[in-house]
């Protein structure tokens, strides 16, 4: 008998097969294996599951060359060197958003990057948000001039409009394309909120937020920003002119002195704040004498009460694994994590993170809160907190030398 | 033990491969296959039914599939049964890759989930831990890409094939 003829499979098997790959570089794979197969299976995979975010290494990390950038994928301990020229330069500010990489450099430009399908879009400049006044090149170091709230004119240089002038960026999740895209952002200095959609030359100051945003995310649809309190912003900018209602509630004290919050939506099920409560430690050098620098020493976690409405403090959650860091938070059920996993368990906490016994109820964080404005951090600040036993486990960095932070960022093919 | 009392008043189908052999099967058994259910459903069970996708020996081995996931006369499956089942599974498909196809198929065309699902997994469980070239010799595929084809791919996304 003839060897079988793997190449006849039908068009909806195949399919039927693929669904069975969760993890994006096994169906990569899969396509590359002849004509055939690559024809029946869609370029961008529909069926994926939420895949585990990869942990986007500094630019000394990129051993290959100097166009790569280098991602750690907890869920295989392996690191992935991608090409991407655009983001590879040393002037370069990268933050993430649902799986896309936004860059800023020494001009106005920003840059969403896809990091796997190496789509990219141009978002309307940094000279063009309207409480920027000017922008010129022959004024060297005092490149843009601002106006504030009170009405008086600052002016920024290049590299601190780079670093300092937008706080976060955050796209909605789902596909993000050039033919349909939002973006918001916090503008750092003072929490206004902004935004830009597909054919916009400018961005759009959102004038009635009653509140200074510390951090935002998107849940159901709309835009949710948070302040230093526990109050809340929603933004709904579907419609031709943006509508925002404010929700006054107040995040429940607690006695820690030190506390980044993050807003986290949670399946798209629940609205949440991860405190992150942060210890002042010293550390000694011999030439320098002792720093003081900040180490995460726990979390809270609070989730949305809307019939309140109140924040209400949370012990465990559940199958949930929560992924935090200043430029993005991720939650991911470890039903999911599960299926991208090989062989969980034989996996070595040691070498793979994503151990049985810290998926569940499990907040993995990074330290790119350091960043910019904690210049001259020492030591890495990421790990892994269960909850429910307040147990922390550190997270293996696959390298040391100068790494000052890492973000991350969540693949996505679509 | 039940089973095979049953057995005797249990209702029975011919089926016919494509090369004309015939099996004797459980009507309750042989409708694990929706294709084949749909069939008596419309009145074919008096003669025989014929399965032309299948030669005798895939024919022979779908029909101990049939046998050990009829459904119970009894009543609901027992844990310890389930996982008898499954273990018997894992066995049933631990095939060389001509058979994997020939099952595979199979389960296609006969409309059986399970059997699908089973053999699928198989096939995904290869795909996942092989290198493309790998994949290639072991389903016995030729790489019809040319050099250049290739080179470009892989250019774009190098890393997932590292």
């Amino acid at each position: 008998m003839a060897a079988a003829d793997w190449t006849h499979l039908p068009g909806d098997l195949l399919q039927f097969i693929s669904n069975k790959l969760p993890i994006y570089s096994d169906y990569v794979r899969f396509r590359a294996v002849c004509h055939k197969w690559r024809s029946s299976l869609p370029k961008a995979p529909r069926h994926l599951p939420p895949q585990p975010p990869w942990l986007l290494l500094p630019l000394s990390a990129s051993s290959q060359s100097q166009s790569h950038r280098a991602f750690y994928d907890l869920s295989t301990g392996k690191i992935h060197h991608l090409e991407l020229p655009e983001a590879s330069r040393p002037d370069l500010r990268v933050g993430s958003s649902n799986g896309w990489l936004v860059t800023l450099d020494n001009s106005p430009a920003i840059l969403l990057l896809n990091p796997l399908t190496k789509a990219q879009i141009n978002l309307p400049p940094l000279s063009s948000f309207p409480n920027v006044v000017s922008f010129d090149n022959l004024e060297v170091d005092n490149e843009y001039a601002i106006r504030d709230v009170s009405g008086e004119i600052y002016r920024l240089s290049l590299r601190k409009m780079r670093d300092s002038f937008i706080k976060k960026l955050v796209l909605p999740s789902g596909p993000v394309n050039n033919d349909n895209f939002v973006a918001m952002a916090i503008l750092s200095k003072t929490g206004d909120l902004a935004y830009c959609k597909k054919g916009d030359q400018s961005w759009t100051l959102i004038s009635d937020v009653g509140l200074s945003c510390y951090d935002l995310t998107y849940y159901k649809e709309q835009f949710y920003a948070l302040d230093g309190e526990g109050a809340i912003a929603v933004c709904d900018v579907n419609g031709p002119s943006p509508s925002v209602s404010d929700l006054s509630v107040v995040i429940p004290p607690t006695q820690h002195l030190f506390a980044v919050l993050c807003l986290v939506n949670l399946g798209d099920d629940e609205l949440l704040i991860v405190a992150r409560y942060l210890g002042a430690e010293l550390e000694y050098y011999e030439l320098d004498g002792p720093e003081m620098y900040f180490r995460t020493d726990g979390f809270g976690v609070f989730r949305m009460n809307w019939s309140g409405p109140q924040w209400e403090e949370v012990e465990s959650l559940g199958d949930w694994m929560l992924f935090v860091g200043k430029n993005s938070a991720v939650s991911l059920s470890a039903y999911d994590v599960r299926r991208c996993l090989r062989n969980p368990e034989y996996l070595n906490p040691a070498s793979f993170p994503f151990y049985g016994e810290f998926l569940e109820d499990c907040i993995y964080y990074s330290d790119d809160y350091r960043e910019p404005n904690y210049d001259g951090a020492y030591g890495s600040d990421t790990g892994i907190y269960r909850l429910w036993d307040k147990k922390t486990l550190s997270l293996p960095r696959p390298c040391f030398a100068g790494t000052p932070y890492s973000l991350w960022v969540t693949p996505n093919p679509a | 033990m039940s089973s095979t009392l049953c057995c005797s008043f249990a209702k029975n189908v011919t089926l016919r491969s494509s090369d004309g052999q015939t099996f004797e099967v459980e009507e309750a058994a042989a409708q694990v296959s929706q294709t084949i259910k749909r069939m008596i459903e419309d009145g074919c069970t008096g003669s025989v039914i014929p399965v032309p996708n299948l030669t005798g020996p895939v024919l022979a081995l779908v029909i101990e599939y049939f046998k050990k996931h009829s459904p119970p006369s009894d009543g609901c499956p027992t844990a310890l049964l389930e996982m008898e089942i499954k273990d018997w599974d894992a066995k049933f498909v631990a095939v060389d890759n001509d058979t994997l196809l020939d099952l595979t198929l199979a389960a296609h065309y006969l409309e059986i989930q399970g059997l699908l699902d089973l053999t699928c997994h198989r096939v995904a469980d290869i795909l996942n831990d092989n290198s493309v070239e790998k994949i290639r010799e072991i389903f016995h595929i030729k790489n019809d890409f040319t050099p250049e084809e290739e080179a470009e791919e892989r250019s774009k996304i190098q890393w997932a094939f590292e």
